[in-house]
């Protein structure tokens, strides 16, 4: 499972072991050694119970492995403090979901300047999400726009565009074909692969649709790269 | 941002979120209420009087006393003879005397029969003499001089005659109509009953009963001119006392209560008043325990409230985590918006107060001699505010560690 190391480093895993339930001898996810390069664009697909949605939390620093380490864009996240993973979470890496997690109630503004909380830069937010909607093909009037008034797709771009404001060296996407027919998929891993920067960014994207592996230059099955045979249902 | 979506959240569940903030400001209105009329009654009545050694009446209860004799709140149940009114005020030990005579009224307002002496020794407030907003002390017998809410509220202007009439309900068909009263003097504001009295010599108070038995004219008495009988009161209601060394007032106080010619008493305000604070002690604590309770249940519904709110922000919580919002964000989130509801509902108590306050001032004054003022914030109610809030903080712990632990333990994505 190890890549060429000769580039810079973006995800670097090795003995990490997880679950949820700490005094339980069962780990939920085990991998053994697993390095991403900067830039690479990862496709982890696998069953559901898999560990998909795992691996995405120790990623992102939401979850934190009870051994093992884990780095992800040079920074030891299994030595960091919640708070500090937070930071991290907040700085460095975007966030795309299944259900695009957009709050409702706020408009598209608020919704993507929620990311900044941590990096504290409110200035020239406007014209950075206007330059990011010229790339999503999003019209700069629904900025102002209640999350809840827009469409599927237009919420489904609005949270690629909050997921990149803050120019992230890591982007996770998790499942966010899950709902759309075969054009609207299409026409959406195109979008997300042309995106200005994109090439620099490290993806990885989860999904349990094979059919979107061709998108790809590195494959990643769930069941490979977790040494754990016995995945638990409850993940 | 984090106010603005504590606030867009909010607003988001308007009706609850209304009804919540209602329910506080009704019980933070009805707490702030309590402490309010608590503290002003306090300031009002103990700037009354001032510089007053002694009051003297005939024997009865010490508050009623008091009552009667500075708040006009009651009835006196006696009188004391001139004689030995001036007895007493004759007395080494006594410097000056304020004679009151009470029993009369003119629509509603009392009137008391007094002397020049009230004019020149009584103070209020901290030792505040009492001031002309326009005219004189009354010098003829028909002369008064008229307290500053009277003059308002009736619209009464120096020169204007006006008629008294016995007894001191707001409606009397005994009026003294041969003897009219000429305005000679409006007194400035004083934030005291004063203002709601008005002031006539012992003469004119004699004048008018002249041919009196009863509380009621003799008939077929007529008017008799008061120049050719003699207005000497036989009797008064109370007078007001000050000594010439404060020394005194003990051994002054005794010999009044211990006058062997009429059953007298002699009581000093200041300790009069702190007993009445003392007897009242125990109803405050009562009244503030009941607003205490129902402030409470109100906190309760609010923390009710954003606990329902929960299940269906479990989702909003997992987006602002995935955003790197910490647990301790969420938790502060979620004490924002109590505390939002809670300080939006202090306003709203605040100027419902006030505006009660305008509205019931006047009935108040006239009704108990209570004068509230319009500076309401004063510290003790800045604490209530600040007990409020603590309170509110504390019962929104509920709903905002539900909202820490969630957060603490929530995958993204889910």
């Amino acid at each position: 499972m190890q890549q060429n190391t000769t580039q810079c480093t973006a995800i670097d895993i090795h003995n990490l072991c997880f679950s949820y339930d700490k005094k339980s001898s069962t780990n939920i996810l085990e991998i053994e050694r697993w390095q991403v390069n900067a830039g690479e664009r990862v496709f982890v697909h696998g069953p559901s119970g898999s560990g998909k949605s795992t691996l995405l939390n120790l990623l992102a620093g939401v979850l934190k492995p009870q051994r093992g380490e884990i780095s992800v864009c040079g920074q030891a996240l299994h030595s960091m403090s919640g708070r500090q993973r937070d930071v991290f979470r907040a700085r460095h890496v975007g966030l795309v979901f299944q259900q695009f997690n957009l709050i409702p109630y706020l408009t598209v503004r608020d919704n993507i300047q929620l990311v900044r909380y941590h990096t504290h830069t409110s200035s020239k937010l406007d014209e950075a999400i206007i330059t990011l909607f010229d790339g999503l093909q999003l019209d700069p009037i629904l900025m102002d726009r209640r999350a809840d008034a827009l469409s599927v797709g237009q919420q489904q771009r609005v949270a690629i565009a909050r997921a990149l404001i803050n120019q992230p060296e890591l982007l996770i996407v998790d499942e966010p074909t899950s709902a759309l027919d075969m054009a609207a998929r299409d026409s959406f891993m195109q979008l997300l692969l042309a995106l200005p920067g994109a090439e620099d960014r490290t993806l990885v994207f989860v999904s349990h649709d094979p059919g979107l592996a061709d998108y790809f230059s590195l494959k990643v099955e769930m069941q490979q790269l977790s040494k754990h045979k016995e995945l638990a249902d409850a993940v | 941002m984090l106010f603005k979506l504590a606030w867009k959240s909010l607003l988001e569940r308007k009706v609850s979120m209304m009804l919540t903030v209602l329910m506080i400001a009704v019980s933070a209105f009805v707490l702030l209420s309590v402490e309010t009329i608590r503290y002003q009654a306090k300031e009002s009545f103990s700037q009354t009087v001032s510089g007053v050694d002694l009051i003297v009446g005939a024997r009865t209860g010490q508050l009623n006393l008091l009552l009667y004799s500075v708040f006009h709140i009651g009835h006196p149940n006696n009188n004391i003879s001139w004689q030995s009114y001036q007895d007493i005020a004759s007395h080494q030990a006594v410097e000056w005397t304020i004679p009151l005579s009470l029993g009369d009224s003119h629509r509603g307002y009392r009137v008391i029969g007094t002397s020049d002496a009230f004019f020149e020794h009584f103070r209020y407030a901290n030792r505040q003499s009492l001031k002309f907003a326009d005219g004189r002390p009354f010098d003829d017998t028909f002369d008064v001089v008229i307290g500053a809410a009277v003059a308002r509220q009736l619209g009464y202007e120096l020169g204007r005659k006006i008629v008294l009439a016995h007894g001191i309900a707001a409606v009397s068909f005994s009026q003294h109509d041969d003897y009219p009263f000429e305005i000679v003097g409006i007194l400035a504001p004083t934030g005291t009953p004063i203002d709601q009295s008005l002031f006539v010599s012992l003469n004119g108070i004699e004048a008018i009963h002249v041919n009196w038995q009863h509380g009621a004219p003799i008939p077929g008495s007529g008017r008799v001119d008061p120049d050719s009988v003699d207005l000497t009161p036989d009797s008064i209601t109370a007078f007001m006392v000050g000594l010439t060394s404060r020394i005194q007032t003990f051994n002054v106080q005794r010999m009044v209560n211990d006058y062997r010619q009429e059953a007298l008493m002699a009581i000093l305000p200041g300790a009069t008043l702190s007993e009445l604070w003392r007897m009242l002690g125990s109803v405050e604590n009562l009244l503030r325990l009941i607003s205490m309770l129902v402030l409470t249940g109100a906190l309760f519904g609010m923390c009710n409230m954003l606990l329902a709110s929960m299940r269906e922000r479990r989702y909003e919580m997992s987006v602002l985590r995935a955003l790197g919002y910490g647990p301790w964000t969420v938790f502060s989130l979620l004490q924002l918006e109590a505390l939002i509801m809670s300080v939006v509902a202090i306003l709203v108590a605040v100027a419902g107060l006030h505006l009660a306050v305008h509205i019931m001032h006047d009935q108040l004054m006239v009704d108990y001699s209570l004068h509230l003022s319009g500076q309401l914030l004063n510290s003790e109610l800045w604490q209530m505010i600040g007990l409020i809030l603590v309170a509110t903080f504390v019962v929104a712990l509920l709903p905002a560690v539900s909202a820490y632990r969630h957060a603490l333990h929530t995958n993204l994505g889910r």
